[in-house]
């Protein structure tokens, strides 16, 4: 079953990522820095398994399921809005586009790294 | 071998929320019958209305445990919505159609942050009205 695949991968993904915040907690405890790395990790891991040509069932548990579920936008924008909420508006403003922009750099590098492994 | 059962019912519901959340996003492009760029966006910025609204208002007004919270927050919704195929479809198809791509960048930015303080603010009249709930 498709979903399946994607779900399980999705359940991986999350449970790694709320491992992540809670390391991430204990070294920055106000500052969400665990999740922009989150992010970033993701994204180069997403890059590279596309960049390898990775398709079927494994595309569906990797790359939608535990990349996906791995990363999230939600929290990105959340945290991004208690910042300014907070009126930290220079550190909501650096980890706002500090986000996009190593998450999309992040993306180049897998897939370059990735077509040399595919 | 010592057990610790309350980290162990959070990684649980994390885990059973992440995986309702993923396969969710799988379904809403099939439901809808959307490319996939279409359904992450719609799924990001439903996403940042949830997440806001359920730190901000649903355990102020309901008593919720802990762990309910913790699934549904950053399993659910934390899995429903996602950077990396956001960032992924961006980066593969902004050569081929510039303007679409480019849209749906500024869709998910702006509009994410836009629903995320509709959340914000629906949680606020419920906190403030809690009375009746």
């Amino acid at each position: 079953m498709v979903i399946l695949e994607v779900a399980l991968g999705a359940g991986v993904g999350a449970v790694m990522r709320y491992l992540m915040t809670m390391i991430g907690k204990h070294y920055w405890p106000k500052l969400p820095f665990a999740t922009m790395i989150i992010n970033v990790i993701g994204s180069l891991f997403a890059g590279f398994l596309a960049g390898t040509q990775v398709s079927g069932n494994w595309s569906l548990f990797w790359l939608t399921g535990v990349c996906g579920g791995f990363t999230t936008f939600s929290t990105f924008t959340t945290d991004t809005f208690v910042l300014l909420r907070n009126k930290r508006w220079r550190l909501a403003i650096i980890y706002y586009l500090g986000t996009i922009g190593l998450g999309l750099s992040a993306i180049v590098i897998g897939l370059y790294l990735g077509s040399l492994a595919g | 071998m010592h057990l610790n059962w309350n980290k162990l019912s959070q990684v649980t519901a994390v885990f059973s929320g992440g995986m309702l959340g993923g396969g969710l996003r799988y379904e809403v492009g099939n439901w809808l019958n959307v490319n996939t760029l279409t359904s992450t966006t719609l799924a990001n910025v439903i996403g940042c209305f949830c997440l806001t609204f359920t730190i901000y208002g649903l355990d102020l007004v309901i008593d919720l445990p802990e762990w309910l919270i913790l699934g549904f927050g950053t399993g659910v919704v934390g899995a429903f919505t996602t950077f990396s195929t956001f960032a992924l479809l961006f980066m593969q198809q902004v050569f081929q159609h510039p303007t679409q791509t480019w849209l749906f960048l500024l869709l998910n930015l702006v509009g994410g942050f836009i629903t995320a303080l509709i959340g914000y603010l629906a949680a606020r009249l419920m906190d403030r009205g809690k009375g009746i709930w």
